[in-house]
């Protein structure tokens, strides 16, 4: 027994040697946090100065009559497009701390800040700011000891040298934040650098964070759908989180919402629109991807390594079929009713869109393809354009020889030849 | 100096060895159930002349022997331990709570050695080592991540004393091939010193106990996005330092 003692004494002196060492060194973005005067944003003029340059791109919306650039952080380029050879600025729509918009109608729906607003613009030349609805994805601004609202964060690169154990290692460790976490509450950047709201025909785009059905409107953060009821005015009505924490892309097809997650897709029924519901849940490898529901099947794009954190190897188009889908899924029964027709090898799918039967898929700075989608479960390669390098495409609302495409140096209008070629018409660069 | 340490430490492991061969006995267990332990003084194919402790020396028919172990270290209550030939043994262990509270480590171990004396033993393993780190700032807030390993490495083992508990020195240095988390990095070393105490018994199984310092090295680089999307990249050079507590099964 004695001898067992003197074994287990140098226990209680090696339990204190027993701290991993090392240095971890971090490269990253440090972020400074940005305040200012709430009300004073609030009370932005709508309408500013056409602004030269286009530094930022974020959404886009088509009409006949103008396009819609947006600028991120800041507002929307409005550019008359009457003559789609040459479209000229109008003015700036001030819209602070904008990344999402969403065209429904004559009716704008975005973000900025911490409120959602809508903005009429049945009017292009002046719009109207009918409906602002304060903190609608927070209780309360985060606000600094001088009483400033956080609007926003400064980058700069640093690299750190982390020792284990060290005082800030601890914190971390022990209390889990070293900085403000708004990942469920505010909506963040877009994985897609320049991609399509939608256009005047009602045709939307696959990359929005932002949709409607009916009188409602959705938004999506990574974790959270929120939704809101436009009565004229805007109401909040319910706000669930979803899925992993990783949504990034909306879009409505008949009564359902179909969500590009980076690990899954999923669908939520509309039958109580104010709550939307689980239906449908697809796991799939991790990556970037919008999700385009299109007649009895939808088009799952995956993309992984070139923009915005998509990591994972997967890079493809996958034709899918989903059948009985219904309340009863409860979230997580996974792939049920959701079976897989196609897969298709792709180099860096972003979004795309359906024009008669073929299908555009943006290539990044891989070019753009085009599908055959005459038989829409069995799609085939028709041709292959690297010279054009596309984030998003959409169809112009009425002109069926033109087609648009956002891509990473500009937006371009381009008229389809018989050879589904492209004949650049105009240029927006930013 | 460091000469006359050198040559000291290697006499008394020489003196060790020679006075253990001294006392090793064999046990001879009869199919009539007659046990029988001494020196063995002279072995053929019929015969085993068997010096026992009383000074006599005594025949044995191997006709009627059921089994026997040699090499033995033996002790009155017949329980013993052997000193030479294979053994094989199990290990199962985890980290005593230290300092940090994300430094759980669970350990498996199988090691396949082979006794050359009373003292020392060589020999080696394999082991899949379950480890809980804080690494990742990001995703995690430095929070546990798993970074297990699968681990070959050389073994060797120290008896300083011929004790009924025999205490033990021993030692692995290998390489480890991370998995789980952490099998985007390197892990080239791992030393494992210890201190542990062998059982006897009286059959070829015995329990073993030992206290190691776990040293796991990890290097190398991984990629995130903070929630801005933002790259951010993580240079790994770190040393998992663990104490853990073992308890193993030897055969033979």
């Amino acid at each position: 027994m004695k001898r067992l003692m003197l074994f287990f004494l140098p226990l209680l002196l090696f339990s204190a040697c027993s701290k991993d060492f090392g240095t971890i060194k971090v490269t990253y973005q440090k972020a400074t946090a940005i305040y200012g005067n709430l009300e004073e944003i609030r009370n932005t003029p709508l309408v500013g100065a056409a602004q030269a340059n286009i530094e930022n791109p974020g959404k886009i919306f088509v009409s006949d009559q103008f396009l819609l650039i947006g600028e991120e952080g800041k507002g929307i380029h409005v550019l008359d497009n009457t003559n789609a050879e040459a479209p000229k600025p109008l003015y700036f729509m001030n819209i602070p701390g904008n990344r999402e918009f969403f065209v429904k109608d004559n009716t704008i729906y975005g973000e900025s800040y911490y409120d959602v607003v809508k903005i009429d613009i049945s009017d292009i030349t002046a719009p109207k700011l009918v409906s602002r609805l304060k903190n609608a994805f927070l209780a309360d601004e985060v606000l600094n000891n001088k009483g400033e609202a956080l609007v926003g964060f400064d980058f700069q690169e640093v690299t750190e040298e982390v020792a284990l154990g060290s005082p800030i290692h601890q914190q971390a460790s022990e209390n889990n934040i070293v900085y403000f976490n708004h990942i469920n509450s505010i909506i963040p950047p877009s994985a897609v650098p320049a991609s399509f709201a939608g256009n005047s025909n009602s045709t939307s785009g696959t990359v929005n964070r932002i949709t409607t059905y009916k009188d409602f409107v959705y938004f999506i953060s990574f974790q959270k759908i929120t939704t809101f009821q436009d009565n004229g005015q805007l109401a909040l009505m319910s706000s669930t989180s979803v899925g992993n924490g990783d949504m990034e892309t909306i879009f409505t097809k008949d009564n359902q919402l179909y969500i590009g997650a980076r690990s899954s897709m999923l669908i939520l029924g509309l039958e109580n629109p104010e709550q939307p519901q689980m239906v449908g849940f697809f796991s799939h490898p991790n990556s970037c991807d919008p999700v385009y529901p299109y007649e009895d099947v939808i088009y799952l794009t995956l993309r992984s390594g070139d923009f915005g954190g998509c990591f994972g190897d997967q890079n493809a188009l996958w034709v899918l079929e989903a059948t009985s889908l219904n309340n009863n899924v409860g979230g997580w029964q996974v792939n049920q009713n959701i079976r897989t027709l196609q897969q298709i090898d792709m180099k860096s799918p972003f979004g795309m869109t359906m024009i008669g039967d073929k299908l555009y898929v943006g290539e990044g700075a891989n070019g753009l393809k085009i599908f055959d989608a005459t038989n829409r479960r069995n799609l085939s390669l028709l041709s292959w354009d690297k010279s054009v390098q596309a984030y998003d495409i959409i169809p112009h609302p009425s002109r069926t020889d033109l087609i648009l495409i956002a891509g990473p140096r500009g937006l371009g209008q381009y008229k389809i030849s018989n050879n589904n070629g492209f004949d650049l018409l105009s240029w927006v660069g930013y | 100096m460091i000469k006359k340490a050198l040559l000291s430490l290697c006499l008394f492991f020489a003196l060790n060895t020679v006075f253990a061969q001294n006392h090793e006995k064999a046990f001879f267990y009869y199919k009539d159930g007659s046990v029988f332990v001494g020196e063995i003084v002279e072995e053929n194919f019929r015969n085993t002349r068997l010096l026992l402790v009383t000074g006599d020396t005594i025949t044995l028919d191997n006709y009627f022997v059921k089994r026997s172990w040699r090499d033995l270290l033996s002790f009155p209550n017949g329980k013993f331990h052997f000193t030479k030939g294979f053994f094989i043994s199990y290990w199962q262990g985890g980290a005593i709570a230290g300092a940090n509270q994300f430094s759980a480590s669970t350990h498996t171990e199988m090691i396949l050695g082979y006794r050359f004396n009373a003292q020392w033993a060589l020999g080696g393993g394999l082991g899949i080592y379950s480890n809980e780190v804080g690494l990742d700032p990001v995703t995690n807030g430095f929070r546990t991540q798993d970074a297990s390993c699968f681990n070959f490495y050389a073994y060797g083992r120290y008896y300083p004393w011929e004790k009924k508990i025999r205490p033990f020195a021993a030692l692995k240095v290998g390489l480890g091939s991370p998995i789980g988390w952490a099998n985007s990095l390197e892990s080239k070393v791992h030393i494992q010193p210890g201190i542990g105490l062998s059982f006897p018994s009286k059959r070829s199984a015995r329990i073993v106990l030992s206290l190691n310092q776990y040293l796991q090295y990890f290097q190398g680089n991984q990629f995130n996005t903070d929630i801005f999307n933002n790259p951010v990249s993580f240079d790994y050079n770190i040393w998992l330092n663990r104490t853990v507590l073992k308890f193993g099964v030897e055969f033979k």
